[in-house]
């Protein structure tokens, strides 16, 4: 399956924050989004998701434009994204926010297929299944979030910073993770960052944002030894 | 004591609490011999449907709601005209009350997709006083002269025209109640509206459709508040506009908060508390409102999630239930 925006362009009020962008992914493969603030890169998610409506261009999944679908019909459809800021539901339990995550599986055999499986990539999450989410740590909650949107076997998965605020053996640990799905499952993976070298080395390719525009867009190895973004987003 | 320790615990509290409740409350008519002492327990009855209904709406799903004596109204006032004018059954016309308390609640629902926090309370509250408005000013409902001889309720040969029979038939509505909404608790249908209270976005992108469920969580609470306008319009054979005030729709508002929100003792306990404390208080002829007060702002300093805000009565099961499932997922993992 493939996951594109064709000349995408979307803004708040009068503010255009994404200008005729485009940008594909299918699944089996990880594509990073990098990007400084306000590039746009959250902005094209929640396009993509339906949550920020699109001022003209196109989403489309496998060819059929879905900009027109509400947001639930489009997360329906296989699209998971993982928003920014750890969103867990904090006086639901883990377990809890885990069967929300597989809301559309009716099949229970299903249920324990997915909830053994989000376990097993993040084991801290079985340990602490009767805890309220609010009380997790922050890298606790965003294996959360991530093995929530896992729950229902999305064919597409968008990543919105899931560094921002971990510490650095936590980011690592959640990359770790993250690069072992695209081995072991046919998922694809959109994921976007700021932190550029961490997101690179885990994707196969990458488009750069900046002021809403896409201004590169070349495989990951590229990328990382490109100069500019050296300069720009990886420091040296 | 660990988790599985404090679970246990928890289900033991819960169960045989609840079974300590309902003995209790089926064996009280036979020791109390005081018509007015069943009156006031018949209004703590209706008061646990009311505050129990409105913790569907704000307890689980998060949308602030002051109009809730407005659905309470429609209930009482459907259910007093079908069996007034249209001779109808007080069974049938329970039925349509609910189904009209359940419409009322969709019919608000629909603004409420859009409104949050205050502004909801506005829309909410403004429901409430039109429907009283409507009661005040229109023909059929006879305005502020209201709606005398209501029938008691029947069936066959037994009439429900004394304080004790009200006083089982009212609780075993009570206790209806409570078990639905506990039940909507552990349900799919209740997790997604916790979810929706909790973060919207994050439900969305689990293709919860918001939309649906806060609409149909006005339209649950509408529902049970019509029946428990349908029972109050029977008890009392009289209903005007002056009984579903503002001043009630913040009273069941109240007994939810106190008691504790989005836990399923706590409205009961809520409306034990300021539906039975006046009463107790009476000693206190005018001083009783302020003492009522002080205890509300102390409750909220100190337990500001409600008496029993951090003790979720229905977690215990909920817990032994989830953990039969775990055992089973847990074989997968390993």
């Amino acid at each position: 399956m493939k996951l594109s925006v064709e000349r995408l362009s979307a803004g708040y009020g009068s503010i255009e924050a994404l200008h005729d962008v485009s940008m594909c992914c299918e699944t089996g493969e990880t594509v990073a989004i990098i990007g400084g603030n306000g590039a746009g890169k959250s902005t094209a998610l929640n396009c993509i998701c339906g949550v920020v409506p699109i001022s003209c261009g196109e989403v489309c999944l496998d060819g059929r434009d879905i900009s027109d679908e509400p947001p639930h019909k489009i997360a329906r459809m296989g699209i998971a994204q993982v928003p920014e800021g750890r969103r867990v539901f904090p006086r639901l339990t883990v377990l809890e926010n885990l069967e929300m995550g597989a809301y559309m599986i009716d099949d229970k055999a299903v249920f324990r297929e997915r909830l053994g499986y989000a376990y097993d990539l993040f084991p801290r999450l079985h340990e602490r299944r009767w805890q309220n989410a609010g009380d997790l740590s922050g890298g606790e909650q965003q294996m959360l979030v991530i093995g929530r949107a896992l729950m229902r076997n999305p064919r597409f998965l968008l990543l919105d910073e899931p560094s921002l605020g971990l510490a650095p053996v936590v980011v690592e640990n959640i990359f770790d993770v993250i690069a072992g799905l695209v081995k072991t499952s046919e998922v694809g993976i959109v994921l976007v960052e700021q932190n550029a070298a961490i997101a690179l080395s885990i994707a196969g390719r990458g488009y750069v944002l900046e002021n809403g525009a896409v201004i590169l867009d070349a495989s990951a190895e590229a990328l990382l030894s490109d100069d500019k973004v050296k300069a720009a987003y990886i420091g040296g | 004591m660990n988790d599985k320790s404090i679970a246990l615990f928890e289900n033991v509290v819960t169960k045989y609490g609840w079974l300590l409740f309902i003995i209790i409350i089926i064996l009280v008519p036979r020791f109390v011999i005081s018509d007015y002492v069943v009156h006031v327990l018949v209004l703590i009855a209706l008061y646990t449907i009311l505050a129990e209904s409105l913790n569907v709406l704000v307890g689980f799903t998060g949308q602030f709601s002051l109009g809730h004596a407005g659905f309470w109204a429609v209930g009482a006032y459907i259910a007093a005209l079908l069996m007034l004018r249209a001779g109808f059954s007080f069974w049938t016309a329970c039925v349509v009350s609910m189904a009209a308390g359940y419409l009322a609640g969709l019919f608000l629902g629909i603004p409420s997709m859009r409104l949050k926090g205050d502004y909801l309370c506005i829309v909410t509250l403004g429901f409430g006083e039109i429907v009283r408005i409507l009661a005040m000013n229109l023909e059929v409902t006879r305005g502020p002269m209201g709606l005398p001889g209501i029938p008691s309720p029947e069936i066959g040969e037994f009439v429900f025209d004394t304080e004790k029979s009200m006083y089982y038939l009212c609780w075993a509505a009570a206790f209806l109640t409570i078990y639905a909404t506990g039940r909507m608790r552990h349900s799919k249908f209740g997790r997604a509206l916790m979810s929706v209270r909790d973060d919207e976005l994050a439900a969305v992108s689990l293709g919860v459709n918001i939309a649906y469920y806060k609409v149909h969580a006005f339209g649950i609470g509408g529902m049970f508040a019509g029946l428990a306008g349908a029972l109050y319009a029977s008890w009392t054979t009289f209903i005007s506009p002056d009984v579903f005030q503002f001043s009630d729709s913040a009273n069941i508002f109240c007994m939810m908060i106190l008691g504790g929100l989005g836990t399923i003792a706590g409205p009961v306990l809520g409306a034990f508390l300021l539906a039975g404390l006046p009463e107790l208080l009476r000693g206190f002829a005018e001083f009783r409102l302020i003492a009522l007060g002080l205890l509300m702002i102390a409750l909220m300093i100190y337990r500001p999630g409600g008496i029993l805000g951090s003790y979720d009565t229905a977690g215990g099961v909920k817990k032994i239930r989830r953990r039969r499932i775990e055992r089973e997922a847990d074989t997968n993992v390993t």
